[in-house]
């Protein structure tokens, strides 16, 4: 069980939510994390079955899983990342940000998936989760000064690009 | 004209979010994995009698173990996973928190993030816009020991490569980059990996010191609110944590690892500190060639650097299928300080652990947990 995660405020009680509530309220987030993340639908539904198995497994123990599946999402989807990323250079095909109309939004969306992994997790976590640092952290299992470090590289490299 | 940082903020939440809502989620039914059943013996069974004995005796061997531990001092709870070691870095908290500190971390950067909320000044700064600034000095006398691609004279080769000059490094976030000596420490698969020295090596900037103040003022606030159980230890290491903030976020002299590939694609990354190298922390993954590729810096006495890949279970490409890859030994030469491995597979992740070793084959390190 990942102790650190426990938030004590927010303990549920067990019995007022089992894991198929949980389930149903937290699936859809978490395939949209894990796409934004993978850029593949197939891959972002196969990180977020995984995630919640892991979940499943520790769910009486934890206080608190949200943070729990957090993190196992952003660890399942680490080598989707890298497998979908390979992919994506051979077809030259970019599945996401069709809905996106504009094109400089487009370039943005494109610079964000070049991002390396831990960047693209602070910039996906921060600016659509609305995580804190502190989040951020334990999702990636490193420090908060780490998360800023990552984020100012990401920002940089960002704007640079979007700047070009 | 260049958006504000706040324009370009909502411009990223935006974009995300459309992104995100792109995607019709139709939600899988959840089906309890056949998995989780846990198997039961039968008291009366053969098998039963074994696991039973066997229950016994490596419950004594825990027992005995336990006891030899207390007997002859074990280390205390905080500080004992990996990381860079206290002498490196004075009293700093390692880079992967053991399980138990983080726990007690988790209130402490909680109280400091209540207290960032309060305080705009304490929440994370916007990255700087500035070009890095150059040094014709030298780096510092503890990196010129340690890697001998610095001492050697520059070459040619050295150069940056057309589309990368110093002016375009700041994405890098260093200042104060040591000019005369990058160095090209090797060029591998049609990408260049290079060493490139800092005073101010790290990109984070620094927030005040009463940020800190205020995220000790409201962790004592909730005292109350934390487990018994951790209190004291929450307390005992909280001074240690904020030492960590600052010196994360302080300036401090290292190198950046960067590699590029000649059409301007690449990575790289700052923040190296000469105890990171020492400490086999100094490593990096990248792409700049379309492969995963794992390069680092090791000291000038390390020959060959072997990376212990653990079996993992990886997903194919296309076909998504689970496959399992067997644990995989790989040694490689150190040259010019620099180590560079394909990884055996996509996804297997970083090595479970990395030998140094000299000339003379003789073990120089072991270093475990990356």
């Amino acid at each position: 069980v990942n102790e650190a995660v426990r938030r004590p405020e927010v303990i549920i009680p067990r019995g007022a939510e089992g894991f198929g509530d949980f389930y149903r309220r937290e699936y859809d987030r978490a395939v949209r994390l894990a796409w934004l993340l993978t850029d593949s639908r197939v891959a972002a539904e196969d990180v977020v079955q995984d995630a919640m198995t892991k979940v499943y497994r520790s769910f009486e123990r934890v206080a608190s899983p949200e943070p729990y599946l957090r993190r196992a999402v952003v660890n399942a989807a680490r080598s989707r990342h890298r497998d979908e990323r390979r992919q994506r250079e051979r077809l030259t095909l970019l599945e996401r940000g069709r809905a996106v109309p504009e094109a400089r939004d487009r370039e943005l969306l494109e610079a964000i998936g070049e991002l390396p992994y831990r960047q693209r997790v602070v910039i996906v976590a921060r600016y659509w989760g609305g995580w804190s640092e502190l989040e951020i952290a334990q999702a990636l299992g490193c420090r908060p000064g780490t998360v800023k470090s990552l984020a100012s590289r990401a920002l940089s490299h960002l704007r640079m690009e979007v700047d070009e | 004209m260049t958006e504000s940082h706040e324009a370009f903020e909502a411009r990223l939440r935006r974009v995300l979010d459309v992104a995100a809502r792109e995607l019709p989620v139709r939600q899988i039914a959840w089906e309890e994995p056949a998995a989780m059943t846990r198997r039961r013996w039968r008291p009366g069974s053969p098998l039963g009698a074994t696991a039973m004995l066997l229950s016994v005796v490596v419950a004594a061997v825990v027992a005995v173990f336990a006891l030899a531990v207390l007997k002859h001092g074990g280390p205390s709870h905080s500080g004992a996973s990996g990381g860079p070691s206290p002498a490196a870095h004075g009293n700093l908290l390692p880079t992967h928190p053991s399980r138990r500190l983080q726990q007690e971390l988790l209130y402490i950067f909680r109280a400091q993030d209540a207290a960032s909320r309060r305080d705009r000044a304490c929440a994370l700064a916007p990255p700087r816009r500035i070009a890095p600034s150059v040094s014709k000095g030298s780096p510092s006398a503890v990196l010129l020991a340690m890697l001998g691609v610095l001492r050697r004279p520059a070459t040619g080769t050295d150069a940056l490569p057309d589309h990368e000059q110093i002016a375009d490094l700041w994405s890098l976030g260093a200042q104060k980059l040591y000019v005369r000596y990058i160095r090209r420490a090797r060029w591998w698969y049609g990408a260049g990996y290079y060493v490139i020295p800092a005073g101010n090596a790290n990109p984070s900037r620094s927030i005040p010191r009463r940020c800190y103040t205020e995220g000790a003022a409201v962790l004592r606030r909730e005292l109350p609110m934390i487990p018994k159980a951790l209190r004291a230890g929450v307390l005992t290491l909280e001074p240690r944590a904020v030492a960590t903030e600052i010196y994360d976020a302080s300036p401090h002299p290292g190198v950046c690892l960067a590699a590029w590939n000649s059409l301007g694609g690449g990575a790289g990354s700052c923040d190296i500190s000469p105890a990171d190298i020492a400490s086999g922390k100094a490593f990096e993954d990248g792409s700049p060639t379309g492969l995963t590729t794992l390069y680092g810096l090791v000291p000038d006495q390390v020959a060959t650097v072997t990376l212990d890949f653990p079996a993992a279970i990886v997903t194919r490409r296309v076909t998504h299928k689970r496959v399992s890859v067997p644990a995989r030994s790989i040694t490689v030469k150190a040259i010019s300080n620099m180590f560079i491995v394909l990884q055996p597979r996509d996804g297997v992740g970083f090595p479970a652990k990395m030998i140094w070793r000299a000339a003379n084959g003789r073990i120089i390190k072991t270093i475990r947990g990356f």
